[in-house]
């Protein structure tokens, strides 16, 4: 159980103490007090239905300092829709069980020069060289927005070589 | 009705305040009238914050009916660890328009895994790979009862899950031969 769940609950639980309150220690009539059940099951059975389609789609936050590389798909800008363009990666985490942890979905928006080395990293991946990205952060001279900037390193062989 | 994030937490928002305004007639003490409300705004931030760590690990639920791989990862059953294993799938869905691919994950079966290699390998040689995935309970009978016959797709407990290498989504140009060859792996232009 990851802490979006564990928060999930205490959200929960905080709403079903409200709850008990309400029922417990207020006059208020029975037809508020069903309004409130009614509400507070409806909306538990809404978020028990609603969380299963929410995974499995790609995260917008940061991605891991340091990653090994699954996956690359690219969705270029379209003129024609004015879409801007996402980068899609799948990647595990190095810093989680060597690299060997479930593979988790990121995004992030598109830019021509990271296009490029994803392409590199692309072939590679393809030629059965595991990729070792790098975040990094860099200051855009233009907007001065900060842009995510990614080095790939083919992965440092793990075998020890031959006596 | 399924609710997306942003329903999710304006629902919850609505209802606890609501809640938590009703709590303020209540008969208990005004210290724990201002715990009660103080745990209540914290709860909304609580939610607020908990459904990113949740996005963009794989789903369980079934795969597309038909659908685009794009890569695959496999984690074989440890014996020492008691990991049973899983394959996880990175597909877009071809049955709706959508281009945002979704991760998914299945049970390990060495058959499934066979399968799944067999496709990467086809990837890597650049050879777009569709999927299917048929019900447990659709499997296909006319390729059963056959002896020696090679199976023709992996049976997990839900699916068989079968792989196809992707027909062109379009006719090839008639001015094919004149223009450059598309793709990743295009060669540089000749040199002047």
């Amino acid at each position: 159980m990851n802490w979006g769940m564990i928060g999930i609950i205490f959200a929960y639980l905080v709403l079903a103490l409200l709850l008990l309150v309400l029922l417990a220690r207020t006059r208020w009539g029975w037809t508020i007090k069903g309004l409130a059940i009614a509400g507070v099951a409806l909306l538990t059975y809404s978020t028990a239905i609603s969380y299963s389609p929410l995974i499995g789609w790609p995260t917008g936050i940061a991605l891991p300092k340091r990653f090994n590389l699954v996956g690359i798909h690219v969705d270029e800008p379209n003129k024609n829709t004015q879409a801007k363009g996402t980068i899609y990666l799948w990647l595990t985490d190095m810093e989680q069980q060597l690299g060997r942890s479930i593979p988790r979905a990121y995004k992030i928006p598109y830019s021509p020069a990271l296009h490029n080395k994803l392409n590199e990293a692309s072939k590679k991946l393809r030629k059965n060289l595991p990729q070792l990205g790098e975040t990094e952060f860099v200051r855009n001279a233009v907007t001065g927005r900060l842009e995510v900037d990614l080095q790939f390193f083919d992965m440092p062989d793990p075998l020890f070589p031959e006596k | 009705m399924t609710l997306g994030i942003a329903q999710l937490i304006a629902a919850y928002v609505v209802l606890a305040a609501v809640l938590a305004g009703l709590n303020i007639f209540s008969t208990l003490s005004w210290l724990m009238k201002a715990v009660l409300l103080v745990a209540t705004s914290a709860a909304y931030l609580v939610l607020y914050f908990s459904f990113p760590p949740l996005l963009g690990w794989p789903s369980s639920d079934e795969l597309p009916r038909r659908f685009g791989l794009i890569a695959l990862y496999v984690q074989e059953p440890d014996r020492i660890t008691g990991a049973k294993g899983n394959v996880f799938f990175w597909v877009t869905d071809k049955t709706s328009n959508s281009v945002v691919p979704r991760a998914y994950l299945l049970d390990y079966e060495p058959e499934l895994h066979a399968r799944a290699k067999e496709a990467r390998a086809k990837l890597q040689k650049n050879v777009p790979q569709v999927g299917e995935a048929v019900s447990g309970d659709e499997m296909d009978l006319t390729r059963m009862g056959k002896p020696g016959e090679e199976r023709q797709g992996a049976k997990t407990h839900k699916y068989t899950v079968k792989f196809f290498d992707a027909a062109p989504e379009a006719p090839p140009s008639k001015t094919a031969e004149m223009s450059a060859p598309a793709g990743d792996d295009a060669p540089p232009p000749p040199a002047p």
